[in-house]
């Protein structure tokens, strides 16, 4: 019962109109720079930081909030109609969204992907709210023969799940393990594939190589296909039907408790919760070849993850004070700046901004569900937005 | 100085050059009174949100008031800070762009890394310092349950090479400041770097390791929640956040490990420029309201002219030498 009274006094905080307004500023900058390729959460974070220091606290953290999840709405719009992900964590949704977008359903892709986020964000939202502590055990009893081990589970799991040959995979995951390998090394700090050049000290960027791989791609076969036009695939009938729903329900929930569990972890977040939900799905379907051709499960399981995962990942920040990924970090340094010190007692200090924050969060999901997919030719024009830098470049490089 | 240059080329007969170099002279005062007359850009050598960060983003707005201009962040992180490092020396020093460095990326990194493409002296004009940034010693209490720096050692000494301390990284002044530590107190542990500051107190905590160099304001949540203890500064006096916590050198006679941000232009930098950049840290660093948000979080705030802060640099330089050959820390 004390949960609900706890509930109550966040939604009773966080519908007061300001804090209303910056939720929905934050939830609707996050869709733009989700469809933008290549301008991330962190970026634009970094960039309105100044403007919310003359916010109160709670305000500020809100909008923050709103950016990160809304990035992952964002994301999979431009993933499924032009096959360029906005962000990396809706590279996966490129594979099977944008086949079904080719095979006429994009707007049942869409569909799916946003009711996916909007289930999966709920449920993150209770779990934050009641699971925080169990969760946080988790997370803190995870040390490094388990994060080892999990690393071996997904090369094993790369290899197993991939079609065709066993031995181009096993390369494959060779490939990525060298490319992986560059940058400095944590123990011995010996540079390794750096060839001098400072910028490979850190590795090779996950986000630079997936744009690379889908965005560079698209816009050259789009060069020479249709000269300079991206093709952006028309949205059709917004509802999945019958038999796509009843594809796409236990997809959502694997992805949801998938994404919950992955987000906590330190280093987790969003990207790793959509991906280890496609490898998961995959292993789990009756019709694995479907996969990569449209399968439902493919884009309606890691949308669910992805979204569930950004929302646990504030789990650690909010509970122990320590950020697990890059977004997470700045919102530490946003607390700290506005004198609030992230930490255990968080919750016992200041429940107003804990509780109007978790609040906050189902408010801007419902925002994202409500006014972005569901009205086709916005996502159309929100697609265009993002390709149309992809056009002009084209016809700039036709200059060339 | 620049004057005496062109006094002594006429001299030597080559007045005919004294014409074409004029307008480069007489621009530069020009320039320096009407910086900054563009936004400038401040370089960090680590992502956003770092310990750094959070001390540029307090500072900001202030500064730009005290200089009347617009600061924009831009962050090249990678090879401990030497990516910004090296980006910035070889910038034009037109008071643009600037580096806000530290005694990692200008004490340490000079000695640490082999192949520097710059000298982090010859190569910089330093501006000033702009906060003190205390490690302090923190162990989880499960582990190793000390309370005063003479039961730490004491404990230590019982189980020599047994257990794990941890840093940010490889090298970093929480790494450094450590192995000096062992050093001073004749104790031998085992360093595991992490991937940054998160990771490493998480490790802390659930045990991977028992203690660690901290720096303060990554603790203080912890400290407060009672799930890691503070058991004593590096620094050479106590810090007024928490004036209960003794410093290490109260035990250790002379043990000082202090690490600071400060901001350095490429060489060449324009004096005048230099002058009024660190005036306007000056004024910063006085405003009430800035230094009680930095000591809030417990780093205290540090000016120096820029003459003083050369001194620093090559001070510090020589120190953290020392430091890393004794630890034998290496980075190719």
């Amino acid at each position: 019962m004390e949960l609900f009274g706890q509930l109550a006094y966040g939604f009773e905080l966080a519908l007061t109109p300001q804090n209303l307004l910056f939720c929905f500023l934050g939830a609707l900058i996050g869709t733009l720079v989700g469809v933008l390729p290549g301008l991330g959460p962190v970026a634009t974070i970094a960039m309105l930081l100044p403007i919310t220091f003359t916010l109160p606290p709670v305000a500020a953290l809100i909008m923050l909030a709103g950016l990160y999840y809304g990035a992952q709405y964002g994301g999979s719009t431009t993933a499924i109609l032009v096959n360029i992900p906005g962000e990396s964590s809706s590279v996966v949704t490129c594979l099977d969204g944008h086949a079904m977008a080719r095979k006429g359903r994009a707007g049942a892709a869409l569909a799916i992907a946003a009711l996916g986020s909007f289930f999966a964000g709920t449920v993150a939202t209770f779990i934050i709210a009641i699971f925080s502590a169990p969760m946080v055990w988790i997370a803190s009893t995870f040390q490094s023969p388990d994060y080892f081990g999990l690393m071996i589970f997904g090369l094993i799991a790369a290899v197993v799940l991939a079609q065709g040959s066993v031995v181009r995979s096993i390369v494959m995951v060779l490939v990525g393990l060298i490319i992986g390998l560059a940058g400095t090394g944590i123990t011995d700090g010996q540079s390794r594939f750096t060839f001098g050049i400072p910028y490979l000290s850190e590795g090779v960027s996950f986000v630079a190589l997936a744009m690379g791989l889908f965005g560079v791609g698209e816009v050259i076969s789009n060069l020479a296909r249709t000269f300079g036009k991206p093709e952006v695939q028309p949205v059709s009938s917004l509802w999945p039907n019958r038999d796509e729903a009843r594809r796409a329900v236990p997809a959502v929930l694997r992805g949801t408790a998938i994404g919950s569990i992955l987000g906590v972890l330190p280093g987790g977040g969003a990207l790793i919760a959509a991906f280890g939900a496609y490898v998961i799905e995959k292993k789990w379907s009756k019709r694995p070849e479907e996969f990569g051709h449209g399968a439902v499960e493919g884009v309606a399981a890691p949308e669910a993850a992805n979204n569930a995962g950004a929302q646990t990942s504030f789990i650690p920040l909010l509970t122990l004070g320590l950020p697990s990924n890059a977004v997470m970090a700045l919102m530490l340094a946003a607390m700290t700046i506005h004198g609030i010190v992230p930490g255990p007692k968080l919750m016992v200090e200041r429940p107003d901004l804990f509780w109007a924050m978790i609040a906050s969060m189902w408010i801007g999901n419902l925002m994202l569900v409500i006014t972005c997919p569901i009205d086709g030719s916005t996502s159309q024009s929100w697609s265009s937005a993002a390709s149309a830098p992809t056009a002009s470049r084209t016809r700039r490089s036709t200059c060339w | 100085m620049f004057f005496a240059r062109i006094a002594s080329l006429s001299q030597i007969g080559l007045a005919v050059l004294a014409p074409a170099l004029t307008p480069v002279l007489a621009s530069a005062p020009a320039a320096a009174q009407s910086y900054p007359s563009k936004p400038i850009t401040i370089v960090e050598g680590f992502p956003a949100g770092s310990g750094l960060d959070i001390i540029g983003r307090i500072i900001q707005g202030p500064l730009e008031k005290a200089l009347g201009g617009t600061i924009v962040f831009d962050y090249k992180s990678g090879a401990g800070g030497n990516v910004a490092s090296e980006y910035v020396a070889k910038a034009t020093p037109d008071g643009y762009t600037i580096l806000f460095g530290t005694a990692g990326t200008h004490g340490i990194n000079a000695s640490l890394y082999k192949k520097l493409s710059f000298d982090v002296e010859a190569d910089f004009t330093p501006i000033g310092p702009v906060v003190d940034v205390p490690n302090v010693l923190t162990v989880n209490p499960k582990i190793v349950d000390a309370k005063t720096v003479t039961e730490f050692i004491a404990i230590l000494k019982k189980q020599p090479g047994k257990l794990n301390y941890g840093s940010s990284g490889n090298g970093a002044s929480t790494h450094l400041g450590f192995a000096q530590f062992n050093v001073a107190a004749g104790i031998d542990m085992v360093h595991i770097p992490y991937k940054g500051s998160p990771p490493a107190i998480q490790a802390m905590l659930n045990g991977e390791t028992c203690c660690q160099f901290a720096q303060l304001q990554t603790v203080l949540g912890q400290h407060k929640a009672g799930t890691l203890r503070l058991i004593a500064m590096s620094t050479s006096k106590r810090v007024p956040l928490l004036p209960d916590i003794p410093t290490i050198g109260e035990t250790l006679k002379g043990f000082e490990s202090v690490t600071w941000y400060g901001f350095f232009g490429p060489k060449g930098l324009d004096a005048a420029i230099v002058n009024k950049i660190n005036s306007a840290l000056k004024t910063v660093l006085e405003d009430k309201e800035v230094v009680d948000k930095l000591a809030a979080i417990g780093n205290g705030v540090r000016y120096e002219t820029p003459e003083q802060f050369k001194a620093t640099v090559k001070k510090d330089r020589a120190q953290w030498a020392e430091v890393v050959k004794k630890s034998g820390a290496t980075v190719d």
